[in-house]
C-alpha cells in the first residue's frame, strides 16, 4: 500500500461523494492525518460536506455560525479540561461571505479553533455560484457572460489579510499542488492552537475545482500550481505577525497561461488578461518586499 | 433543607441567580433589552469567580445559539438568553437544535416583535414549532425555581432537547419582588453535574445531525411526550426540597373546584387574574383560572379533563397570529377538547399586545363573557381584542363588561 493509500485509508470513506478532481479530499484527508483523531471538526455547507471523512468526531452547524458551533465545541472541550482539535473545514461562502460575522467573532474573541478555507472561489456546492472569492471576470451562473456584462464585476477579497489584520496568531494560505507546505502549516497551527492555547489559527488552501473553472478533471493539480508560480496564489504564513514565504517560486509564469486554460476566463478580452497580470504582479511584488523585510529583520 | 435567603430582586436577576446556583459550566450571550441584566449579571459573577464557567460574549444570536447547541455537545450543561428580535435572528439555528438532541437552558423575558421593546409572546410563539420546551413562568419567584428545574428536565435522557423559560418582558424581567433564593447545597442535591448520554468528544466519533431523518422527527416527538412526566417529576422533587409547587408542572389550577367558567392565562397576566378571580368567587360568580405553564410539550390530558368539568373555557393571551383570526394558545386549547365527550364552549381573548397592559378590567370583561357562554350555552362573538381603542367607551370608563 502507498503512503497516498495508507491515508486514504485511514481517515476517509472512499469513494468520496466530490467531482472527479476535486482537491477537497485532498484537503480534508491531509488535515485530519496531520491532526490525528484528537479532532472534533464542523463543517458548515460546503464541498466539504462531500469528502467522505471517516473517523472524526462532527459538532453541528448552520451555513453562517461555523464559527459559533466551533466556539461552543471548543469552550465545551476546555471548561471539561479536554485539549482537541476543534477544526472548521469551510468553503469561500461560509468563511468570505455567510460566514464572515462568526468567524471574525471567533477571531476577535482569541477562540482555539483551527480554521481551514477550502477556496475553489465560488459557491460549487451549490452550482457555481459567485461569492466574495470569485476573481474579477470569471464566469459563474450567477455572473454570465452576456451582451452587456462579462463575469463577475468586482475583485475578490483578500480574506487571509482580513484574518491578519484581526490579530489572529496564525494566518496561512497553502495549495492542494503543495502538501508538505500545507501539512507543515495545520502541525503548526495546531501548536499555537490547541496545544499552546493561543487562539485561531486560519489556513486558506487554493482549491481547483474542474466543474467550475471549466477545466480537464486530469490538470487540477496543474491549476493549483500554475496559480502559485504565476504569484496569484503565494504561499506564506503570518505567525505572531512575522511574515514568511513558504516557497518561493524560481520563475514567475504570465498569468495568461493560468486563464487560458480555464473556461471561466475564456471571454476575457487581452485588456482585461493585462489588467489581472498588473494587479497579481503589483501585488506579487509586495509580498516579496514584505518577505525581504521580515527576512532582514530576523538577520 | 438549608436556609432560602430572602431577597428582593427582580427577575432577570432571578434568572441569573438559577444558572449561577446551576453550576453552569458554559454562558453564551449577547446582550438585547430586555434581556441585558441578565447578561451582565452572568458576566459579574464569572469576573468575581463566583460562577466557574466559560462565558462567551457572542457576536450575535444567530452565532449564540449555534455555539450553546454545540457547547452542549460536548457534555457541558450550558445557559443563554435572548428575547424578541434576537430569537427571531437566531431561528435559523433555534429550528435545528431539537435535531441534535443536545440540552440547553434558555430564559427568554419575552419581548414582542417589531418595533417595540416591551413584553408580548409573539417571539417564543414564533417559535413553538421548533421542538423545544417552553415554559411560561408567572413572577421571579417562579422563573427562578423553573430554570433550575429546566436544566433537570432537559438534560433528562428521556427528554434531551432545549428548554425555553419564558418570563413577561419588563413586568417580570425589571420589577423587583421578593423572593426566595434557595441554598446552594440543597440546589447541587436536586440538581447534580450532567451526565450526557452522548456527545462529540472524539475518543468516541459521532456525526451529529447528518440529516433529519422523519424517523428522527418522530423520536423528538415520542421525547417531547416523555417529557411531560419529567415536568411533573422535577416540579415535584424541587416541591419537597424548596416547598413551592407549581401546580402540576403543565397547569396550575386557582379556584376551579365547582366552577362552571375557567379562564385560561400565561405568564404575568395569571397574576392579575388572581385577584379578579378571587373577587368574583366571593361576589358569587361560578370562574376558576387555570394557568398553563407548559406551552410545549402542551397538556392536552390536562384540558380533555377541564372539558369535562366546565361549561365555557376562555384564552387570555398576548399574541395573535396574524390571519388565522386568533390566538395560538386558544388554537391549542380549542383543539385539546375537540375529541371530548362534552365539549365546553371557547372564547379567546387578545390582550397585552406590544407591551400593553393586560388590565384587570380586561380580566374581569374576559371572566365575565366566559361565564355568560357558560350561562347561555352560546358564544356571540369568538375572539375578543382587549385593545382600549376597539373597546365600547363606557366600558373602558367604568370597566364594567
Amino acid at each position: 500500500m502507498s503512503m497516498a493509500e495508507e491515508i486514504l485509508e485511514r481517515v476517509t470513506i472512499a469513494p468520496t461523494g466530490s467531482c472527479q478532481g476535486c482537491g477537497m479530499s485532498l484537503i480534508a484527508r491531509h488535515a485530519l492525518d496531520t491532526l490525528g483523531k484528537n479532532t472534533c471538526v464542523v463543517i458548515p455547507a460546503s464541498c466539504g460536506g462531500w469528502a467522505g471523512l471517516m473517523e472524526c468526531a462532527r459538532s453541528p452547524t448552520v451555513f453562517p455560525s461555523a464559527a459559533a458551533a466551533a466556539t461552543g465545541a471548543a469552550r465545551g472541550f476546555e471548561a471539561l479540561g479536554k485539549k482537541v482539535n476543534v477544526v472548521v473545514i469551510a468553503g469561500d461562502g461560509g468563511t468570505y461571505d455567510i460566514g464572515l460575522q462568526s468567524l471574525s467573532g471567533a477571531a476577535e474573541r482569541g477562540e482555539n479553533i483551527i480554521w481551514i478555507c477550502q477556496n475553489n472561489e465560488a459557491y460549487m456546492n451549490t452550482g457555481i455560484q459567485r461569492s466574495g472569492a470569485t476573481p474579477r471576470w470569471a464566469w459563474t451562473t450567477t455572473t454570465p457572460v452576456g451582451r452587456v456584462t462579462k463575469g463577475k464585476q468586482a475583485w475578490n477579497k483578500d480574506m487571509a489579510a482580513i484574518l491578519e489584520v484581526h490579530g489572529v496568531p496564525y494566518v496561512a494560505r497553502a495549495s492542494v499542488a503543495f502538501i508538505p507546505d500545507y501539512r507543515r502549516k495545520l502541525k503548526k497551527a495546531q501548536r499555537i492552537t490547541t496545544e499552546e492555547r493561543r487562539g485561531l489559527s486560519y489556513i486558506e488552501v487554493l482549491n481547483t475545482c474542474p466543474t467550475g473553472w471549466r477545466y480537464s478533471p486530469d490538470q487540477m493539480i496543474r491549476v493549483a500550481r500554475l496559480a502559485v508560480q504565476t504569484g496569484l496564489w503565494p504561499l506564506y504564513e503570518v505567525e505572531d505577525g512575522v511574515f514568511r514565504l513558504t516557497y518561493r517560486p524560481k520563475e514567475i509564469l504570465p498569468m495568461a497561461e493560468y486563464l487560458k486554460i480555464q473556461g471561466r476566463f475564456s471571454h476575457l478580452t487581452e485588456e482585461q488578461i493585462k489588467t489581472t497580470q498588473t494587479r497579481v504582479t503589483d501585488r506579487w511584488e509586495k509580498v516579496l518586499e514584505r518577505a525581504d523585510a521580515a527576512a532582514k529583520a530576523s538577520g | 433543607m438549608g436556609e432560602q435567603k430572602i431577597d428582593f430582586i427582580t427577575g432577570n436577576e432571578a434568572v441569573a441567580y438559577a444558572v449561577k446556583a446551576a453550576r453552569v459550566q458554559v454562558v453564551v450571550a449577547y446582550p438585547i433589552t430586555p434581556q441585558s441584566p441578565v447578561t451582565e449579571k452572568l458576566s459579574e459573577y464569572v469576573a468575581n469567580g463566583e460562577l466557574g464557567a466559560s462565558f462567551v460574549e457572542i457576536e450575535g444570536e444567530h452565532s449564540c445559539f449555534a455555539a450553546v447547541g454545540s457547547a452542549s455537545g460536548t457534555g457541558c450543561r450550558v445557559f443563554t438568553a435572548t428575547c424578541g428580535p434576537g430569537l427571531a435572528y437566531g431561528h435559523e439555528n433555534v429550528q435545528r437544535m431539537h435535531i441534535s438532541r443536545f440540552p440547553v437552558v434558555i430564559a427568554v423575558p419575552n419581548r414582542a416583535l417589531g418595533t417595540t421593546i416591551f413584553c408580548d409572546h409573539s417571539d417564543t410563539m414564533a417559535e413553538a414549532t421548533c421542538g423545544w420546551i417552553q415554559l411560561y413562568t408567572e413572577n421571579s419567584q417562579e422563573v427562578l425555581d423553573t430554570v433550575i428545574q429546566a436544566f433537570k428536565v432537559a438534560e433528562d435522557h428521556r427528554v434531551l432537547m432545549p428548554v425555553m423559560v419564558c418570563y413577561d418582558g419588563y413586568v417580570t424581567s425589571h420589577t423587583g419582588e421578593t423572593i426566595r433564593l434557595p441554598a446552594q447545597e440543597d440546589v447541587d442535591s436536586f440538581l447534580p453535574p450532567r451526565k450526557a448520554l452522548y456527545t462529540t468528544d472524539p475518543s468516541q466519533p459521532l456525526v451529529t445531525e447528518a440529516m433529519n431523518i422523519p424517523v428522527a422527527e418522530w423520536e423528538h416527538e415520542q421525547a417531547m411526550q416523555s417529557a411531560k412526566a419529567v415536568i411533573r417529576e422535577a416540579n415535584e422533587e424541587y416541591a419537597k426540597i424548596f416547598g413551592r409547587i407549581y401546580g402540576n408542572g403543565l397547569t396550575e389550577r386557582f379556584m376551579c373546584e365547582g366552577a362552571e367558567a375557567v379562564l385560561v392565562t400565561m405568564s404575568s397576566a395569571t397574576g392579575t387574574a388572581r385577584e379578579v378571580v378571587a373577587e368574583m368567587r366571593g361576589q358569587g360568580h361560578r370562574i376558576g383560572l387555570l394557568k398553563l405553564k407548559s406551552f410545549r410539550p402542551f397538556p392536552i390530558e390536562d384540558f380533555r379533563q377541564l372539558a369535562g368539568e366546565v361549561k365555557a373555557v376562555g384564552v387570555l393571551e398576548r399574541n395573535e397570529t396574524h390571519g388565522s383570526g386568533c390566538g395560538e394558545a386558544f388554537k391549542e386549547v380549542r383543539s385539546a377538547m375537540y375529541d371530548a365527550s362534552v365539549k365546553p364552549k371557547t372564547i379567546n381573548f387578545i390582550g397585552g399586545l406590544g407591551g400593553s397592559d393586560v388590565r384587570i378590567h380586561d380580566v374581569r370583561f374576559a371572566c365575565e363573557k366566559t361565564l355568560e357562554a357558560a350561562r347561555t350555552g352560546r358564544v356571540e362573538k369568538e375572539v375578543h381584542w382587549l385593545v382600549p381603542e376597539l373597546m365600547p367607551a363606557e366600558r373602558e370608563r367604568t370597566g364594567a363588561g
